[in-house]
């Protein structure tokens, strides 16, 4: 057995041989001390503050080391109002525990909301002034503090009780409950909260018997004028031939009842049970018409939606139209242009617009016209793509390259530069891995273009190809 | 009906933000272990007393 306050170990008996500390006690107010906890947990769960701050305490009466139980007692402080109650907790828990305690960081929550901590701190500084105002006896002052307290700080009950006790002194029972109720939302049993209220119950209770026997005397008094004892018989007589009369009446009222029940079960209810029941034929008359147009498509809405149908497909037919017309007077208009390109000597500009016109749609007299300008201006816009292209290749970016020498051997293939594009495009293929599309280039170039000055290269390349392919 | 003058005697003052600190450093942190402490200690010493006497005696 392990000392529980030194840690010493224990060989015979239960007295720690180190420090003299029973164990058994020891142990014992530990355990005590648990069973407060969890006695305070639960009246916290349940809102009951007040409750859970005793049991608390007495938790950390038996083990101050208890640094839960101590965060949970500042928890249910702060929650009645009393931050700054809560703050000493948590500072003491947090110099008890100094790892793994979440002490500290309710305290930094509260340093990091300055502002609020200075209210609330306000809240409990106006209260205390109001309390010693109350003891000088300057009520007046003193309620003007302590409701300025409750703005600042609502959640403090202690404010909000003495201000039911002071409304109470006062027999404003309106304010007294409305201060209590509003103590009891907050702090579910507060005990000066549930003291206030059985008050107030109680002094309402009384308060209506007297104000009925006052009626009852005052009757007896007017009606016969008989000493005391007589009018006391009298008044006991009086309530029994008034309950008398009161469960004749009641008896009337009640066969009333039944006799008008019966009466509209009888004659009123077949009529409107008829009237109900031909609602629903109608209505169920009306569903099934409706659903026959719906499947015929005669119904309003079908008709509707084909008429909008075929209004769209008109709508969408004009915009096709519209398209095409624009189309033609587009590329009308480019033609123009590039033919003032071609007059002007300015080809690459010209061939960039012819390139990009769709032939397809040309009528064959405009297309005649276009190759015309065609066979102008792309042997020209064929050697200035050509250049570009090579420019492209000699500064590593081959996919410019590529589609560059592409599109120029597109518009000039029978020009003197036109086997070279062929070559440097089949070595773009031969750096991309793309052997086939290479060898094929070459081959172009050995059948196409007998004359041209990478013909034998390109006829080493296709041998040194066809051997790595095997 | 409570006599609101009594009552007032029943609400204590409430610690002020800026005696925290004074409050905390006040606060000796016993509990029922530190009192069973010092009731031993004390039945030592009362023990080794009555035991001198005895032994004075005899």
């Amino acid at each position: 057995m392990v000392c529980s306050k030194c840690g010493h170990k224990i060989s015979n008996g239960y007295i720690c041989p180190n420090c003299g500390a029973d164990n058994i006690l020891f142990q014992k107010a530990r355990t005590a001390s648990l069973r407060q906890y969890n006695k305070g947990v639960a009246f916290a769960k349940e809102g009951d503050y007040s409750s859970a701050i005793d049991a608390l305490k007495e938790c950390i009466l038996f083990d101050k080391y208890n640094f839960v139980a101590r965060n949970l007692l500042g928890i249910s402080y702060f929650q009645i109002g009393l931050v700054t109650e809560a703050l000493k907790e948590w500072i003491i828990s947090a110099s008890v525990k100094k790892d793994k305690n979440p002490a500290q960081r309710y305290i930094d929550s509260l340093q990091e909301n300055a502002r609020l901590l200075e209210k609330y701190s306000d809240g409990i500084n106006m209260y205390n002034k109001a309390l010693e105002q109350f003891r000088l006896g300057n009520d007046d002052l003193a309620v003007i503090q302590l409701k300025k307290s409750v703005d600042m700080n609502p959640a403090l009950v202690d404010a909000s009780n003495l201000l039911t006790a002071y409304y109470i002194s006062i027999k404003d029972k309106a304010k007294a409950k409305k201060t209590v109720y509003r103590v009891l939302k907050i702090d579910k049993r507060n005990p000066k909260a549930l003291e206030y209220l059985a008050e107030i119950t109680s002094s309402e209770k009384s308060t209506v018997n007297a104000d009925s026997t006052k009626a009852v005397s005052t009757i007896s008094e007017r009606n016969y004028g008989y000493s005391e004892n007589i009018q006391k018989d009298r008044s006991d007589s009086f309530f029994n031939k008034f309950k008398t009369v009161l469960r004749t009446d009641i008896a009337l009222f009640a066969a009333g009842i039944i006799l008008t029940s019966a009466v509209f079960a009888t004659l009123v209810m077949p009529s409107v049970t008829t009237g109900e029941k031909n609602k629903i034929d109608e209505m169920q008359k009306r569903i099934s018409e409706l659903e026959d147009e719906n499947l015929n498509g005669t119904s309003a809405f079908a008709v509707k939606y084909k008429n909008l149908e075929e209004e769209l497909k008109k709508l969408q037919e004009e915009n096709n139209k519209y398209k095409g017309e624009y189309s033609i007077k587009q590329q009308e208009l480019d033609i123009q242009t590039a033919s003032a390109y071609i007059a002007s000597e300015r080809y690459d500009e010209a061939a960039e617009i012819l390139y990009n016109l769709n032939a397809d749609t040309l009528s064959d007299e405009v297309k005649a016209n276009v190759d015309d300008m065609k066979a102008q201006c792309y042997p020209q816009a064929g050697e200035t793509i050509f250049n570009s292209g090579i420019s492209a290749f000699d500064s590593g970016n081959y996919e410019e390259a590529k589609a560059l020498l592409q599109k120029s051997f597109e518009m000039a293939p029978k020009e003197t530069f036109s086997d070279n594009a062929l070559f440097v495009l089949a070595q773009i293929s031969e750096k991309e891995g793309d052997n086939a599309q290479a060898k094929e280039y070459y081959s172009r170039i050995v059948n196409e273009y007998s004359n041209s000055d990478v013909f034998s290269q390109s006829e080493n390349k296709i041998t040194e190809l066809s051997a790595q392919n095997g | 009906m409570i006599n609101f003058k009594d009552e007032i005697k029943k609400y204590e003052q409430i610690l002020e933000l800026n005696d925290i600190e004074d409050s905390v450093h006040s606060t000796e942190l016993k509990d029922i272990m530190d009192m069973l402490d010092y009731i031993v200690s004390q039945s030592n010493g009362f023990l080794k007393r009555k035991r001198g006497e005895a032994n004075g005696m005899q």
